[in-house]
């Protein structure tokens, strides 16, 4: 089943928020999904221990970065999906993670800093193609953007061109900063369990959450050849 | 964005039928990873310590004890010349003379009863 990988070489860019509303939709939709926390800080295994994770939605913790491929290879033989929340460092154990990945997404927030440590993780997925002699796809996406297109600054605007030049494919929808995606993590759950009482504007999250998810498995279903 | 219409999407698809990748063989996960640190996805593990080499083995001091002798020139000559063509070292070359010296002592002594 297919292994999506969230890198990048730098912290705090929504790796795993990403990873996390990826997988929650994706079991909403009634997919078993796998998450690997290869975190050291394991996040998602906090959000696990809380209530409300969905029963078809499994959380490992792996960080060792020779073991990490024997683990993804056990959670793709029993799950729909399986989803890699790497750390925010460059390391082995991103690399061997993407050579057993089908996509690879890479999480940006607008500024020119963040493309830079980007564009690390670009190079690294094409080493890994090479290496492994088949294309990995991906694509970047962005993350904690202003809810709007017209509110997006300056910077973020630049970084989308500059991707655009360089030929890096680009999720079409953005994660935008929303109280709701942080309240994953101080609420544990889904966005389907969270009320209007819990944090503003949660049907433009979940219509965001699930826009995003589509076209994840969208450009999974490019990657693939599909 | 939220400019995008919210439309059902139900239809996530399966990929149930999809090939699953192969395992990576380990000339290519090398070739990943040499590759990868050149851009600083280094490993976090430990290299292996290097096996111990042999400990040199210590020569014990043979000679741990020195004389100044103060002789003639052509004494000292005659002793390096014996040290030389003997190929011994001077301490060495005392204890045979020494052995020689005290033979000679005793055929005397013998030689006297």
């Amino acid at each position: 089943m297919p292994v999506i990988t969230m890198l990048s070489p730098k912290g705090g860019v929504g790796k795993t928020t990403t990873s996390l509303i990826l997988a929650t939709v994706l079991a909403s939709k009634g997919s078993s999904v796998v998450m690997i926390d290869a975190d050291p800080n394991f996040p998602l295994t906090r959000w696990a221990a809380k209530d409300g994770k969905p029963a078809n939605i499994e959380v490992v913790a792996e960080i060792d970065e020779d073991e990490i491929i024997n683990t993804i290879d056990a959670a793709r033989k029993r799950a729909d999906y399986v989803i890699v929340d790497l750390e925010g460092k460059a390391s082995a154990r991103a690399t061997n993670a993407l050579m057993m990945s089908h996509l690879a997404l890479v999480p940006i927030q607008g500024s020119e800093l963040d493309a830079m440590e980007a564009a690390r993780a670009f190079k690294q997925i094409r080493n890994a193609g090479t290496a492994r002699q088949r294309p990995l796809a991906f694509a970047a996406v962005l993350t904690r953007t202003p809810a709007s297109t017209r509110l997006w600054p300056r910077d973020l605007k630049a970084v989308v061109n500059n991707l655009e030049d360089a030929g890096v494919p680009l999720v079409p929808t953005a994660l935008a900063e929303r109280g709701a995606f942080r309240g994953l993590f101080s609420m544990g759950g889904t966005l389907d369990e969270m009320t209007a009482a819990d944090v503003g504007s949660l049907d433009s999250a979940r219509a965001n959450a699930n826009a995003f998810a589509f076209d994840v498995v969208t450009l999974l279903k490019e990657g693939l050849g599909a | 964005m939220t400019d995008k219409p919210a439309a059902s999407r139900r239809a996530i698809t399966s990929f149930a039928a999809d090939d699953d990748l192969p395992l990576p063989t380990p000339e290519q996960l090398a070739a990943a990873k040499t590759a990868g640190e050149g851009l600083g996805f280094r490993s976090e593990k430990p290299t292996p310590a290097a096996p111990q080499r042999p400990a040199p083995k210590v020569r014990q001091a043979t000679f741990t004890d020195a004389v100044h002798v103060r002789c003639r020139p052509e004494d000292r000559s005659r002793f390096e010349d014996f040290v030389w063509r003997n190929r011994l070292s001077k301490g060495d070359a005392m204890t045979l003379l020494l052995d020689y010296a005290e033979a000679e002592e005793q055929r005397k002594a013998e030689a006297a009863k």
